[in-house]
């Protein structure tokens, strides 16, 4: 990954009228990453996309790609960016394989054909159909193609996997690691924690328009809280851990589960008169982050 | 841009055809019903209704004028709003402007190139419906005496064309700054409607003289003038002026839009709190 930054928004806000959309958003991303774009419905991640893309106008604050502002180069930055709408739609009476000639066609670059014929096998889609015949799945197939087949430096997508069965949602997976493989980047805004956790290396939560965190994946599972297992030798009163930031999430006689946002001194401090006979850390998932973060027992969570 | 105007009129094709094809029809019925109908519309020929809806009897130039240039402007107009708005303003509606808008393209190229076809197309719709009916004209022609030749029908069927491009302009300007395809369709209409009553209820009350030239089809010649003097230039260039100027706010508020918000221009953008 370099250090050169291929996004960065500085204040971007958005307002529809009274509405917010999105506020004071400052964000980077580097070169050659993949950056998980999170927030439950509503909290701005598309108005964001929108934004950078210039379809959208911002109210206050820019956003800078490729070093080009968003609005004053819009076309020569999109000349460089691939992208796939969340809501994805398409000309109904159009066939795939022409749709994909004529995005090919409002673009200076040349394709690659053998990897456009490539991508199709590997996603499993036949360009020859009017997309209206096409399920929904598999017009979501036509919107993945047309992201990768261009190649381009910068790919932005807006829920990628959406209605793609499990086989073609790990092929995207696949396609998104080729990319940064190749030192190219990708702005994935995605509700399938899963595979945010798989492919991102850092992460961007969003909450009612405002970005509330940025971090990288493996940073923000180890640092927001950590999931203790404690065997003890006899077991501990229901009142023995009342410590601020430590939560008892089960218990099985001498086995206690714990979560824990803050260091383990206190805990291990309340826990060693009962005797400590073995200690597991559990695995915490981006969801269980992510839940956190928006879950109604989270005092400062927004959505509470 | 080149493509996606291309791309524009390709998809267009069975419009082209459809409408083109129509309106030689619609001609043809009314060409050929003329001879055996104009005796008996002779006594018609000074009822009001007839004159508010554009309709002059009172000779054979007269009803060709008034009938087939009246009428097949009209048809002409109804695609010409259908198109427009839902080029613009409905592909944002129906979503597939947020991918059209996210290509390496500027807004005015995008507008510009669909413009551009959206003209195109009512060109060779009108080409067709043209030479069509000067055909039918020509046949008709034999057996009857009409004072109006082949080409004379023509080129007074053609002069509707900067009278559509205008209406095209006005459906992309309403597209740009009304918040959805139904209602920029619907406000459009009602300037036609209003456009197309305006200039027939000020041919016969003086007091609305003044606000005929507000008009797009006072700048329309559709009396059996047309036929002898052709069209004159400066209503030409006050038509494509017109067409000019609302393609012009098109392309402006198209700029400052907020594809896919789909709201009023004074509720976008605005900080409140």
């Amino acid at each position: 990954m370099s250090s050169e930054i291929i996004i960065q928004t500085n204040d971007l806000s958005v307002y529809y009228g009274a509405h917010r959309g999105i506020k004071d958003l400052n964000l980077s991303v580097q070169k050659g990453e993949v950056f998980g774009f999170l927030g439950p419905n509503g909290a701005g991640k598309t108005t964001t996309l929108r934004t950078i893309l210039d379809i959208i106008h911002p109210t206050q604050g820019s956003a800078t790609l490729f070093g080009l502002d968003s609005q004053k180069d819009g076309a020569a930055i999109r000349e460089r960016i691939s992208y796939l709408p969340g809501e994805l739609s398409l000309y109904p009476s159009m066939k795939a394989s022409y749709f994909l000639d004529l995005l090919v066609s409002l673009q200076k670059n040349k394709l690659d054909d053998s990897y456009l014929e490539q991508l199709l096998e590997r996603i499993g889609l036949d360009p020859s159909r009017k997309m209206k015949e096409y399920s929904h799945g598999n017009k979501q197939k036509i919107g993945v193609v047309a992201a990768f087949m261009g190649k381009k430096e910068l790919i932005i997508l807006d829920e990628p996997t959406l209605g793609l069965d499990p086989l073609v949602q790990q092929t995207v997976l696949e396609l998104v690691q080729e990319v940064k493989d190749e030192g190219r980047t990708v702005f994935l805004s995605s509700h399938n924690l899963k595979e945010v956790q798989a492919v991102c290396d850092r992460v961007g939560i969003i909450q009612n328009g405002e970005l509330i965190k940025t971090e990288k994946v493996e940073t923000l599972i180890n640092q927001q809280f950590k999931r203790l297992e404690i065997h003890f030798r006899k077991e501990p009163p229901p009142d023995a851990f009342a410590i601020e930031g430590v939560k008892e999430i089960s218990r099985d006689g001498n086995l206690i589960l714990f979560e824990v946002s803050q260091d383990l001194d206190r805990l291990m401090e309340k826990a060693a008169p009962y005797g400590i006979k073995d200690i597991e850390t559990k695995a915490v998932s981006l969801e269980e982050i992510f839940l956190a973060f928006y879950g109604p027992h989270n005092a400062g969570g927004k959505n509470a | 841009m080149l493509n996606l105007l291309l791309h524009e009129i390709r998809s267009r094709w069975r419009a082209i055809l459809g409408w083109g094809i129509g309106l030689i029809l619609f001609g043809a019925v009314y060409i050929s019903i003329f001879p055996g109908l104009f005796e008996q519309l002779q006594s018609l020929k000074d009822l009001s209704v007839y004159k508010l809806v554009g309709m002059r009897l009172g000779s054979v130039e007269g009803y060709m004028a008034s009938v087939i240039l009246v009428y097949i402007s009209i048809l002409l107009c109804i695609y010409c709003i259908v198109a427009s708005t839902s080029t613009l303003a409905g592909e944002e509606d129906n979503g597939t402007l947020e991918l059209i808008v996210a290509m390496p393209l500027s807004r005015w190229q995008i507008l510009t190139a669909k413009a551009i076809a959206l003209s195109v197309v009512v060109l060779f719709i009108m080409i067709i419906a043209s030479i069509g009916n000067a055909l039918i004209l020509a046949v008709i022609k034999i057996n009857n005496p009409i004072n109006v030749t082949p080409l004379g029908l023509f080129t007074a069927l053609m002069s509707s064309v900067p009278l559509a491009f205008g209406f095209i302009m006005i459906g992309f300007f309403l597209g740009a700054i009304l918040p959805n395809r139904r209602l920029s369709a619907t406000v459009l209409t009602i300037l036609f409607i209003a456009s197309f009553f305006v200039e027939n209820i000020a041919g016969m009350v003086k007091s609305l003289e003044s606000i005929r030239y507000l008009s797009l089809f006072n700048y329309y010649n559709t009396t059996e003038t047309i036929f002898a003097d052709g069209t004159q230039s400066s209503d030409i260039l006050i038509l494509l002026g017109a067409a000019v100027v609302f393609f012009i706010l098109a392309v402006i508020c198209f700029q400052r839009r907020n594809i896919t918000v789909g709201a009023w221009p004074w509720q976008r953008g605005k900080i409140t709190d």
